[in-house]
């Protein structure tokens, strides 16, 4: 893993000159999708990049060892090697940027990709701290962090109190994170900030850079249990929140987001939006991933396209 | 779109780069239809394409480089157009809103199938690029049709006294967007006129494509003709003398605008213009800072910033100043600049105006010091998007007319107010936009800044149904909306107010010979300011009856009094406006009571001046005033002051302002001494504007006495401004004033309208009403609160606000 996020002091002055224009920002995203488009073998390997920034991720009530160990086997081996070797890539040289399960669910995940000789090329990340609301004791949320992170998990995927952002309290926030972030050790904290239910743009912006200055390494959009998840336009404000922590700050945030995501098209609007407003520094797995399941079987479909001109079934690739 | 094979990298190198890739619009549909025309090409007329001519033909470029034979339009094209134009005029006119909105109808669905194409051709023709055409123009374009066909749809019930003017002309610049061109076509062709477009030569294959579908839609021949013109001597064009043509639109280079203006031969107020001007934006302390940079890029560049409303001065408040520039900077600096069809590209430099580069290099050479930002990689040959910081806006052009800076002026205010002071300073009007959360400031600033269109937290929303419109330098007259429906459209069986029978002394004299001296001298004055002031050219005429006896001495003002009276009326102005709808109506009752109480005074005053007139008669008048003043009251606060409407994602609420000072001359070959004046001033005072009343000595006792009741009313002082002269001399003075926002004239019509197309065309644009008789304000309400204020639509997000 590379670095951390060494965080700051929380700066309230900071929180309180963010102003979010909604429909400002609801206009930017219609124009990034209308405006800009990657086609052909651009598209291609556009896709190809998508595939190695899938946290892929199952996170069911219905979870056992056997669909978890299909899920390391999927994420080691995304694309199938003769599709590979057609787009010039070498066999085995993609994978996705990490599996992500819940804490009780690590230990196989764990066991499955060292056996595959993966575990220092896939992430395993764990979700926790009450996931998805967060409405459990802090004593035992931070107990969860501490436990997925010696049974094997490299990244943490929180999610945040979304009363404490509700009601302003964002020194609770800060204070609440910056354990979260004490309980990883040498994992990646990311957290979710749950944006379907903080209630206001401005909330999204602020909850963004309280995380951040706490000593987050990435911020995440939703758990994909809300009724609102990823959209590009909250992706645009957590993006901007983001870059501005980089100028002021200077430490470059991750950014994931999660729910919703499942057709090819979906990845490359969100990678050109990172593009236009973060740059190509942001375009890789050490600084963005999507949270999802589903999406990776359409990449598959639409590489098949690309490669053979024709349209494909959804079930003549290996299943996740 | 089409995938670009020239160069295949492979996917592993652009895994890598994470680069977009090169993503090509298509263009063949504008090349096939090219195909068809292009060695044959030239003016649009009785539905269809004249090439006659070839020998005579010049090779055009348009804005890619692309160029084609264009027959060239000797003045016979002008006359065949025109004739055209005016023989099918009284078929059109006459066949009924039904028949009209279908064909308008027909012509919205036929731009709506052939969308691509237009777009293409309009991109291939003025070098913008194609993505902007087909998200901004070809929608406003099917959305102005659709919007039009619906007045015409209801016209015979919503403008039952009203009847098209005839044939009009409508001229627009060589970088005018498609869009200008729906802004006079459709409203002219939906009252029932018929129209001949004049587009710039080298931006003419849209016009003539618009036309062509025009033709496919049912239009009869000669309703729509194109005669593209290369604007070089106005003077010389016989569109602009031809007694036919009855209106002129003009939207674009100021400098056309105003060579039109002096080329024409109809009144004054008989055109229609909106001019490129520079647009101001306004960013406070408390914006999105990331959401104004977004929204800068588009207001000041799509359509390669040519449109009347694109963005040139950006104002931002001081305290966010270093933030705004470097978001802005960094912005701009990652720019792509790139061709017409270049999908991937933000703007295109390809601009068919080939003095846009030489201007943009003159401004840059002009200052070296100044801190400018171009996209990288740009080159002093092309034109490119250019933001300059700087200390202050570019001086405006003050003493001549010039085209617009093509370059974005970013300068800094300490506070809001400051920042809408500067807005107000840089010679627009026609839009603006503040970039505020907070509904205070953005509410208030939208009332401060004098244009017809401000947009909070966005840039570039026009509708169909949202009149805009210039004001001062930028233009007259409204575009779009009912506003700009009624501009085609004339009264028919006016009604003036009722006239008595009467001469008025024709003669004056500086000192008569038989003097007949009253008991005590009779001194008037005139008033301005809220006081009695001699004049300064400290003379007085003396005003004889047929049998040479004086019946009045009035005192003869000069330039100096005009000046010191639009002085004291703009000073007035704001605070009349805002005490009230309520406050001007108490004012207005209270006035027509005093004038009551004095009736025969009035009525003999009246009498002196009017030869062999009864004191009944005058009587009559005196109480017509009364009645006409009890009528201004009344619709002080009845007047249409606002209406609000939805238009996509935004909430636009459409305004009614005042003008601000508006001159009314006076002729003594008016008649109705009283009653004529008192509907003028009414009309000024009741919606909110200010006057400067200049009245011919003949006829001025009877203003001068009330004058005297003006301060007994409790009229503010400033608000009602009283000048005796001789009218039509002070007219050039008061025409060319630049605080003179409207000039009202009575009378005199061919004398006053000459003044006024020599004046106004040098100094501000002002709105210029010339009439024969005064209308009765009563029956012709609804003119007289048009030409009393004039709209300002301010736009609203609305979606999404949370």
């Amino acid at each position: 893993m590379a670095s951390s996020n060494p965080g700051c002091e929380l700066d309230l002055g900071w929180l309180n000159s963010v102003h979010v224009n909604t429909a400002a920002v609801y206009r930017r995203a219609a124009n990034i999708q209308s405006r800009k488009t990657v086609k052909g073998v651009h598209q291609a390997a556009w896709l190809l990049r998508a595939v190695t920034c899938i946290d892929l991720t199952t996170l069911g009530g219905d979870d056992t060892d056997s669909n978890v160990m299909r899920l390391c086997a999927k994420a080691a081996r995304p694309i199938s090697n003769d599709m590979l070797n057609a787009l010039g890539f070498e066999p085995g040289s993609i994978q996705t940027g990490a599996i992500c399960v819940y804490p009780s669910k690590v230990p196989v995940a764990y066991a499955t990709l060292k056996k595959m000789g993966m575990e220092e090329k896939i992430n395993i990340a764990s979700v926790a701290t009450g996931f998805p609301s967060g409405q459990y004791p802090l004593e035992t949320r931070l107990a969860e962090i501490r436990w997925a992170v010696e049974k094997g998990a490299t990244e943490i995927d929180i999610v945040i109190d979304r009363s404490l952002v509700i009601n302003k309290l964002w020194v609770d926030l800060y204070q609440e994170i910056q354990k979260m972030k004490e309980a990883c050790g040498p994992a990646h904290l990311k957290s979710i900030l749950a944006v379907g239910e903080l209630g206001s743009f401005d909330n999204v912006y602020k909850a963004s850079l309280v995380a951040m200055m706490a000593g987050s390494d990435f911020i995440k959009t939703s758990t994909g249990k809300e009724t609102v998840n990823a959209t590009i336009p909250v992706g645009i404000v957590m993006c901007r929140a983001i870059k501005e922590y980089c100028t002021k700050v200077g430490y470059q945030v991750g950014f994931k987001p999660a729910g919703g995501i499942r057709t090819a098209q979906d990845s490359l609007t969100w990678l050109i939006m990172i593009k236009e407003e973060l740059g190509n520094e942001w375009l890789n797995n050490k600084m963005f991933r999507f949270g999802a399941s589903g999406l990776l079987g359409d990449i598959e479909r639409q590489l098949h396209h690309h490669l053979t001109g024709r349209y494909s079934s959804a079930t003549q690739f290996a299943m996740g | 779109m089409s995938k670009d094979s020239s160069s295949k990298p492979s996917v592993q190198k652009i895994f890598d780069s994470m680069d977009y890739g090169t993503v090509s619009e298509g263009q063949s549909l504008a090349k096939a239809w090219l195909m068809e025309h292009v060695e044959n090409f030239g003016s649009f007329i009785n539905g269809k394409l004249i090439g006659r001519n070839l020998e005579k033909s010049e090779r055009i470029s348009t804005g890619v480089n692309f160029s084609f034979s264009f027959a060239l339009n000797k003045n016979e094209d002008y006359s065949t157009a025109l004739s055209s134009s005016s023989s099918v005029f009284p078929k059109w006119s006459s066949l009924g809103g039904h028949a009209r909105a279908s064909v308008l109808y027909s012509i919205a669905r036929q731009i709506q199938k052939h969308a691509s194409l237009l777009s293409e051709v309009e991109a291939l023709s003025r070098g913008v690029q194609v993505g902007n055409v087909r998200e901004f123009d070809v929608p406003a374009l099917i959305r102005t049709f659709y919007y039009y066909a619906g007045w015409a749809q209801i016209f015979e019930t919503e403008f039952d006294s009203f009847k098209p003017y005839g044939p009009v002309v409508g001229v627009t610049s060589c970088s005018s967007p498609l869009t200008s061109l729906a802004l006079f076509i459709a409203p002219a062709l939906a009252a029932g006129n018929t129209v001949t477009l004049m587009p710039h030569v080298s931006n003419c294959m849209s016009a003539v494509l618009l036309a062509q579908l025009c033709s496919a839609s049912g239009v009869p021949p000669g309703v729509v003709n194109v005669v593209p013109h290369d604007h070089s001597a106005p003077e010389a064009c016989p569109a602009f003398t031809d007694s036919s043509v009855k209106k002129v639109a003009v939207i674009g280079s100021p400098i056309m605008g105003r060579s039109v203006l002096s080329a024409s031969s109809l009144p004054r107020e008989n055109h229609l213009m909106l001019l490129n001007r520079c647009n101001p934006m306004i960013v406070l302390d408390n914006a999105d800072l990331d959401a104004a940079v977004d929204c800068i890029v588009d207001a000041a560049w799509v359509n390669q910033g040519q449109d009347p409303w694109s963005l040139s001065l950006l104002i931002v408040q001081e305290s966010v100043y270093p933030t705004l520039k470097s978001k802005l900077s960094a912005r701009i600096a990652s720019l792509t600049v790139g061709g017409t069809f270049d999908k991937m590209a933000d703007v295109s430099d390809s601009v068919v105006d080939s003095s846009l580069a030489k201007r943009l290099q003159e401004i840059l050479i002009s200052d070296p010091s100044a801190d400018v930002v171009q996209p990288s990689g740009s080159s002093s040959s092309k034109w490119s998007p250019t933001v300059i910081f700087s200390a202050s806006p570019p001086s405006a052009p003050v003493l001549q007319s010039c085209e617009v800076c093509p370059v974005l002026h970013v300068v800094a205010a300490r506070s809001a107010k400051e920042a809408v002071a500067v807005a107000n300073h840089c010679g627009g009007g026609v839009a603006a936009s503040v970039w505020t959360e907070s509904s205070a400031f953005a509410w208030e600033s939208a009332l401060q800044i004098k244009a017809s269109t401000i947009w909070i937290n966005s840039y570039g929303s026009l509708d169909a149904g949202v009149p805009i419109s210039g004001r001062n330098s930028s233009g007259s007259g409204s575009f779009l909306g009912r506003e700009g429906l009624l501009e085609y459209l004339e009264p028919v069986n006016v009604s003036t107010i009722s006239s008595l029978e009467q001469n008025l002394s024709t003669s004056t004299s500086l000192l008569p010979s038989a003097p007949d001296a009253p008991a005590i001298d009779q001194t008037y004055k005139i008033f301005y300011g809220g006081g009695h002031k001699r004049p300064s050219s400290n003379s007085y005429r003396s005003v004889l009856d047929a049998s040479g006896k004086v019946v009045a001495v009035i005192p003869e003002s000069n330039r100096k009094d005009i000046r010191n009276a639009v002085e004291a009326a703009a000073k007035a102005q704001p605070g009349w406006w805002k005490r009230g709808a309520h406050n001007r109506a108490q004012i207005i009752f209270n006035l027509a009571e005093k004038l009551e109480a004095r009736k025969r005074h009035f009525a003999s005053a009246l009498q002196q001046i009017y030869q062999n007139a009864d004191l009944g008669k005058c009587l009559e008048e005196v109480e017509e005033c009364v009645k006409l003043l009890f009528h201004y009251a009344a619709i002080c606060d009845k007047a249409v002051q606002s209406s609000s409407q939805c238009v996509g994602n935004m909430t636009v609420v459409v305004l009614r302002e005042p003008l601000g000072v508006i001159a009314i001359t006076y002729c003594a070959a008016v008649g109705n001494a009283l009653a004529g004046l008192v509907a003028l001033i009414g009309a000024v005072i009741a919606h909110g504007n200010v006057c400067v009343v200049t009245t011919d000595i003949q006829c001025s006792s009877p203003a001068l006495e009330l004058a005297q009741l003006l301060e007994a009313a409790e009229v503010p002082a400033g608000v009602v401004n009283i000048l005796s002269g001789e009218a039509l001399t002070l007219l050039p003075t008061v025409a060319g004033h630049m605080d003179v926002n409207a000039v009202w004239c009575a009378g005199s019509v061919q004398k006053a309208n000459a003044v006024l197309k020599e004046e106004s065309a040098k100094s501000n644009l002002k709105l210029c009403w010339v009439q024969e008789q005064v209308l009765s304000p009563i029956k012709s309400r609804q003119m007289y609160e048009m030409r009393a204020s004039q709209s300002k639509a301010i736009w609203l997000g609305s979606l999404a606000s949370f």
